[in-house]
């Protein structure tokens, strides 16, 4: 299990991260999902772990600030994973689909990972490797990426970090 | 939150700190005590929102620019790449007292084209010097050389010029507003690095190959210097 730290927050937060290969029952997960304190990921439009920190920074920030988007904080980090403003649509994309053989699990809380990890039938694999499994093309229509801005890096991480940062920034009255 | 004051400026503060695990830069609105409270805060939040939406807009045109990693609407800061190891131009100007010729032609170009690509998307930078760009080496190098990268490093290998600090930024479709832009740039070449005031030519010669319709900005940019030739005269 990996663990990372969002900074932002004093006393700063952990976030706890499990990545499953070989899935075999997606579906009746997805049927209990209510029952696990997490979130379920599709990697397949994760650029890196920095892109599911910035969700889980997000996520905790609106809470914070009474601002959530969803009923639940863990829907509220599937929300800001994607570019779109339209809740379906980044389920659709980021949330967990009932024919994946592939999941990446964030919770704040690491005793909801150990159950998890009793829960799904999978293999726990190293979550580092996500970078590589990213569709690229894939990513770059999803958030709108010309090919004149991937000259600036070797990868997408900034212009995909770049372009969720500004979702939903408005002005307050 | 492990934060180092690196810059000091009127308008806020930058540090640098771990954000998301990475080193990164913060950027920090203050707030001003002249200003009434409640529209300092909003003022502060606007100039924000401005910022991070221009930086991503001119990403997407190609033009080298730190990637954004958070909006803090609350703090009115900004959390961004860390462009490292980088120098500011006018620093690199300053400490190199000679620069071939051929290297200033290329950050001239770099500079022409991106300025260009800017205001082909209506945004207008509102700040354009030398220590508002900076040079980062293209070469991926060992860390422990990345470390200790002197002036004179940038010298021989091959760098980017990227664009920061959009806090004046706005949106406008006039030449007007573009021959200002550009006309502020050449007058801090002029005051800052006067020995290498011809770069500007270079500059424009780039800008109008890559500039839609850059023809109605240069000349704007001709009237735009008379007033101030005038305003010097007269003053
Ligand atoms: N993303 C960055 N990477 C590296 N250095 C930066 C970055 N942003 C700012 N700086 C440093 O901080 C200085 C001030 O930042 P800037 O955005 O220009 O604010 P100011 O409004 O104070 O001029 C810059 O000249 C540069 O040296
Ligand atoms: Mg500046």
């Amino acid at each position: 299990m990996a663990h990372y730290t969002l900074e932002l927050f004093s006393p700063s937060y952990t976030v706890y991260l499990l990545y499953f290969t070989q899935v075999k029952n997606a579906k009746q997960i997805k049927e209990n999902l209510e029952k696990f304190d997490c979130a379920f990921i599709n990697p397949r439009l994760v650029v890196s772990v920095q892109q599911i920190l910035f969700a889980c920074n997000r996520a905790l920030f609106e809470k914070f600030n009474n601002a959530s988007k969803t009923q639940s904080l863990y829907s509220d980090v599937i929300y800001y994973m994607s570019p779109s403003s339209n809740i379906s649509e980044a389920m659709n994309h980021y949330g967990l689909q009932e024919s994946t053989e592939e999941v990446i699990v964030a919770s704040f809380n690491p005793e909801t990972l150990e159950t998890v990890k009793t829960a799904i039938d999978g293999v726990v694999s190293n979550i580092l490797q996500i970078a590589q499994k990213a569709q690229a093309k894939k990513m770059q229509e999803v958030f709108k990426l010309k090919d004149c801005e991937l000259w600036i890096d070797r990868n997408l991480v900034n212009s995909v970090l770049s372009v969720l940062s500004i979702k939903d920034i408005e002005e307050n009255d | 939150m492990d934060l180092t004051l690196i810059s000091q400026g009127a308008e806020g503060k930058i540090y640098t700190c771990t954000f998301l695990g990475k080193k990164s830069i913060k950027k920090e609105r203050i707030s001003r005590s002249y200003r009434q409270k409640s529209l300092d805060t909003k003022l502060r939040e606007r100039r924000l929102i401005q910022e991070s939406r221009n930086l991503v807009k001119i990403r997407k045109e190609g033009v080298p620019v730190p990637g954004l990693y958070f909006v803090d609407t609350i703090t009115c800061s900004l959390y961004m790449e860390f462009i490292t190891p980088s120098i500011s131009l006018k620093n690199f100007f300053i400490q190199n007292p000679s620069i071939p010729q051929s290297l200033l032609s290329d950050f001239a170009n770099q500079i022409g084209k991106s300025v260009a690509l800017m205001h082909n998307v209506q945004c207008i930078h509102g700040d354009l010097t030398t220590s508002n760009m900076l040079l980062k080496p293209q070469v991926s190098l060992a860390t422990e050389i990345l470390n200790d990268f002197s002036p004179a490093d940038y010298l021989v290998n091959p760098c980017m010029v990227y664009f920061i600090d959009f806090g004046l930024s706005y949106g406008s479709s006039t030449p007007e507003d573009m021959a200002v832009d550009l006309h502020v740039l050449e007058k801090a070449i002029s005051s800052a690095h006067p020995q290498l005031e011809k770069i500007f030519i270079e500059i424009l010669a780039a800008y109008k190959i890559h500039k839609r319709k850059a023809d109605s900005v240069l000349t704007k940019l001709e009237q735009v210097r008379m007033r101030g030739r005038k305003r010097l005269a007269f003053g």
